[in-house]
């Protein structure tokens, strides 16, 4: 039997030489693994490395916009430890290369706790191992699109308290939720599970700023394993239902409360990427 | 030698900034900008203080260039734009261009070195991830793997895994049984090989179907076939699966057995130990914040409606219980069992958010009291409830359980149609609802009810020796009344002592001569609320002045648990009737260490059992069966303490012998006659 033929339990198999799990599929690159490449780490196979190459073809600015998007998210992070959250749950983590979101909580406060979400097979490997010391942070291979698989795990439930604030982490992910799955009903999902007073930090791709690049980034996309979909100004401010925004409201994640003279650099505009902080009421 | 007096502390803030600006366009570096212009300051101070040393320090680059891929300042062009930077700077604050060059060398070499380093340290981090991650899903599938073999090898269906053609691929032992052939006979061949009317239509996928299949001597056997296909990840069939069940007698006999080992024979239902197990299994899958309510139950005056109507009608009314229960929380994930007589249980796992306790008790009580229509008898039954509403984290399985019985006898303590809910908090059930409904019965009012007289047997010679008196309910009743019948109880004791008082002087000339010495002619059972009651034993003398028949003729049943538990005064009546001579009975006895003291210690000269088989013909059980032991056991112990045994509910006279074996004097049941009026008994 070779790769791709059935398992029939007991009937053995004759590929157990490979270190890649058999999950894990080295022809088809992934968005974690492209976005590992694009912020300069080494989890990456060489279909991804190629995409990465067509993807910067496509959105020349896309190594700014992935440091931007990875850089708001610690800002956000920041914030919300500045407002007195302790808890996170991180969805569409990624791999963790630098400035996780454990290790931006829990330099603030060591007590900090958090959940990764990510349904790749290598982020989920590495985080594991990354987390096997760290009691108070672990990871959850599930799709955030399922929500009660994340919320009903074991491990969200022994980790978070769902009566205290807890930041609600969706940077960079949302653009690979199709419109068939009712993203408003999945934030809301999320944001029925939290309690009064916690935050929601959201960044995601859109077609408002540099369309034509976007268009292009679609295209590529289409062949990786995560296809985007981009979502306009409107369509991202009314995923915070039942959220208040805070200052700055939605804008280019550049833009969004930038630390002076070091990430406000470069033209905020062609961060590709919207992004924004709501408190739930 | 530098010819220019070098100032670092003028080049070093005229370079930090520029050099931000290019970390800060290229990097994405995981801290505040006063963190990064720090370590880019303490760099600079290690690049200024090798050029001013004499000579240049030039190869202390290259840590500055490990420092930079630590602090991960690794952007794509980020060495680039720093070193031009650098160069440019130094150029300006006057270092000689030699020292300069060969100085930004080593950092950029460091820096590569470093970087390659990293980059093999990660690749290595993944590979080892991906190799942890590989392991732990081989073990996952060798564990898949061995459950599989485990089932394959153990299971009584017969396994086959086949090619699309039918050719065995592999088959298990029970394949090889039912086929009458070592498994390597039936190496390289088909199925169809072995099907005896091989022009029957082909197997259908998914569907099971009756064949004969063909053993050696040429005999064949009839099995049910299922196939299923095995499909590749892209969906391709690429095996076929057909599982072969023998249908002979012996091995339906093997299935109905481990069924009736787990389920409860009238209603179907899981038994008690099946319910355990099954609420085990589902506390350790359910996410321990998920709320789980579970509810204990038993019938209200369910030994009214046995005696009143006859164990038929008892059945029946268990299993509509059964089969309401079941119907009111369909769609929910939920559980029934009967763990009991007239006891049920029902689990429910919820989702997050749970209905309150007493919606959920209110709507399986108004479930129940829907009135049953059967041969023109409404019968509605009304129960009392125990509630426990917990999340696994909570309580284990058995704490749950534990906690829903006190609920339970709480709920019954405050008496019949109430609930109650475990109170985790102090750590006791407190009642949460009054009374539901209870009321005396228009058919009691309306004078409708009369006294029927169920034979009691002398077991040794199956010689008539008494007669029960019980309230006998007029079948042709608007049911509504009827349902409220259920809740009557406890002036119907003293009616029924007083109404067949009437008649004792009739069974002492009927049973007199065939009575042993000392023993009734006359026998009462009363329910608990009757047992308690104050007024009993002035009842009781009443009815004997009135009729003068001696008191050792009336033979009077308490019930054991009303006793037991100090309910009200039946403790009293227990003692004073005996007192004046009675013959003192208890009923509902069920064989405790605590009863069994109690009728030493009350000199109680009847035991009345109560159905220790649930139902079960005991001359069918083994002798061997934990029960039968029990209750040899006991009996033994009730005589030994002078008590003679009787028993209820017998059905044919296989039953009645076995139990005169075992030393019982009394039993009424249907083998003996049912209920009838005074003429009925006297003219048999
Ligand atoms: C671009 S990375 C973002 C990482 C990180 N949140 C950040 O902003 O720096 C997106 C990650 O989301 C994951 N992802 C995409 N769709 C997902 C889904 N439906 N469920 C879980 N993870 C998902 C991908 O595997 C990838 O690792």
């Amino acid at each position: 039997m070779g790769r791709g033929d059935v398992s029939v339990p007991g009937m053995g198999r004759s590929d157990a030489t490979s270190w890649v799990p058999d999950g894990i599929d080295l022809e088809r690159p992934s968005a974690a693994r492209l976005y590992d490449y694009l912020l300069g780490g080494a989890h990456n196979f060489a279909h991804d490395r190629e995409l990465a190459e067509r993807f910067i073809k496509a959105q020349p600015n896309a190594r700014e916009i992935a440091r931007h998007n990875r850089s708001f998210l610690r800002r956000s992070v920041l914030f919300m430890v500045e407002r007195g959250v302790r808890q996170f749950l991180d969805l569409g983590s990624g791999i963790p290369t630098v400035g996780n979101v454990h290790e931006i909580a829990q330099t603030a406060d060591p007590g900090a706790k958090v959940v990764y979400v990510d349904y790749e097979e290598v982020a989920y490997a590495h985080s594991t191992l990354m987390l096997v010391d760290n009691p108070l942070a672990t990871i959850v291979q599930a799709d955030l699109t399922r929500p009660d698989d994340i919320l009903d795990a074991p491990q969200t439930r022994e980790l978070l308290d769902f009566d205290q604030p807890i930041g609600l982490l969706m940077a960079g992910v949302f653009h690979f939720v199709p419109p068939g799955k009712d993203p408003g009903r999945l934030v809301a999902h999320y944001r029925d599970a939290i309690p009064v007073g916690s935050y929601l930090a959201f960044s995601q791709f859109t077609r408002d700023l540099m369309p034509s690049e976007m268009d292009r980034i679609v295209e590529v996309m289409k062949s990786s394993r995560d296809p985007m979909y981009p979502r306009s100004h409107a369509e991202i401010t009314a995923l915070f239902a039942g959220f208040d925004l805070v200052e700055p409201g939605i804008v280019p994640t550049a833009k969004w409360r930038p630390d002076p003279g070091f990430d406000d650099g470069g033209d905020p505009d062609r961060a590709g990427i919207y992004a924004g902080v709501g408190r739930k009421h | 030698m530098s010819e220019p007096p070098p100032d670092p502390e003028g080049d070093q803030a005229e370079l930090v900034a520029p050099w931000l600006r290019v970390v800060a366009a290229t990097a994405y570096v995981p801290r505040s900008s006063t963190e990064v212009r720090g370590l880019l300051t303490a760099l600079l101070d290690r690049l200024t203080t090798a050029l001013t040393a004499d000579p240049p320090d030039v190869a202390a680059g290259l840590r500055v260039g490990e420092l930079m891929v630590e602090g991960a300042l690794t952007g794509e062009t980020t060495l680039e734009g720093s070193l031009g930077v650098l160069a440019d700077g130094f150029a300006v604050a006057g270092y000689g261009a030699r020292p300069v060059a060969a100085l930004l060398g080593y950092v950029a070499a460091g820096y590569a070195a470093a970087l390659r380093k990293r980059t093999l340290a990660q690749q290595e981090n993944m590979k080892l991830a991906l190799l942890t991650a590989k392991q732990r899903a081989e073990r996952d599938r060798r564990a898949t793997e061995n459950r599989f073999r485990e089932v394959f090898d153990a299971s009584a269906v017969g396994i086959a895994i086949t090619e699309l053609d039918g050719t065995f691929v592999e088959t298990n032992p029970a394949l090889a049984t039912i086929l009458g052939r070592p498994t390597e006979d039936l190496r390289g061949r088909t199925l169809a090989e072995f099907i005896a009317d091989d022009d029957e239509p082909p197997l259908v996928v998914g569907e099971a179907d009756r064949r004969r299949v063909v053993r050696p001597g040429g005999d064949t056997a009839w099995v049910y076939l299922t196939t299923s296909m095995l499909r590749d990840d892209s969906g391709v069939a690429r095996y076929r699966v057909t599982m072969v069940q023998d249908l002979s007698e012996l091995q339906l006999l093997g299935n109905q057995l481990s069924h009736q080992s787990l389920h409860d024979a009238l209603t179907g239902l899981p038994n008690r130990l099946h319910f355990e197990s099954r609420l085990e299994a589902m506390h350790a899958q359910t996410p321990p914040h998920r709320p789980f309510t579970l509810l204990c139950l038993d019938l209200d005056a369910f030994s009214l409606v046995n005696t009143t109507y006859g164990h038929a009608t008892g059945d029946r009314v268990l299993r509509t219980t059964a089969n309401r229960l079941t119907a009111a929380v369909a769609g929910k994930e939920a559980l029934v069992a009967r763990i009991g007589g007239d006891e049920f249980a029902v689990l429910i796992a919820h989702d997050t958010q749970a209905p309150p306790v007493s919606t959920l008790v209110g709507a399986l009580t108004a479930e129940l009291a829907e009135p049953d229509y059967d041969a023109g008898v409404g019968l509605a039954v009304s129960a009392t409830v125990g509630a426990v509403r917990c999340t696994p984290a909570e309580m284990t399985s058995a704490e749950m359980f534990r906690a829903a019985d006190a609920a339970h006898q709480h709920a019954r303590s405050l008496g019949r149609h109430q609930w109650a809910e475990f109170d985790g908090h102090a750590d006791r059930a407190t009642r949460k609802v009054g009374t539901l409904a209870t009321g005396l019965p228009a058919a009691w009012e309306n004078g409708e009810l009369r006294v029927a007289y169920q034979p009691v047997v002398r077991l040794a010679d199956l010689v008539q020796v008494r007669v029960r008196a019980l309230v006998h309910l007029p079948t042709d009743r608007d049911t509504a009344e009827l349902a409220e019948s259920t809740g009557l109880s406890v002036p119907l004791g003293p009616w029924l002592l007083t109404q067949s008082g009437t008649h004792l002087d009739r069974w002492l000339s009927l049973f007199g001569p065939v009575a042993d010495e000392g023993e009734a002619v006359h026998r009462v059972l009363l329910s608990a609320l009757q047992s308690a009651d104050a007024d009993l034993s002035a009842t009781v003398n009443d009815v004997l002045s009135a009729t003068g028949a001696p008191a050792g003729s009336l033979e009077i049943g308490l019930d054991t648990r009303a006793v037991l538990t100090c309910r009200g005064d039946a403790q009293d009546n227990l003692r004073t009737l005996s007192d004046i001579g009675v013959v003192t009975a208890l009923h509902g006895f069920t064989g405790g260490p605590r009863e069994v003291a109690m009728v030493e210690r009350f000199s109680v000269r009847t035991v009345v059992l109560s159905d220790p088989f649930e139902g079960w013909r005991p001359d069918w059980l083994p002798r061997e069966a934990v029960p039968v032991r029990a209750t040899l056991e006991l009996i033994a112990a009730l005589r030994s303490v002078g008590a003679s045994v009787g028993v209820l509910g017998v059905r044919d006279h296989a039953e009645a012998t076995w139990w005169a074996e075992q030393g019982v004097r009394t039993a009424e049941g249907q083998a003996f006659g049912r209920p009838g009026g005074v003429a009925d008994v006297t003219g048999r």
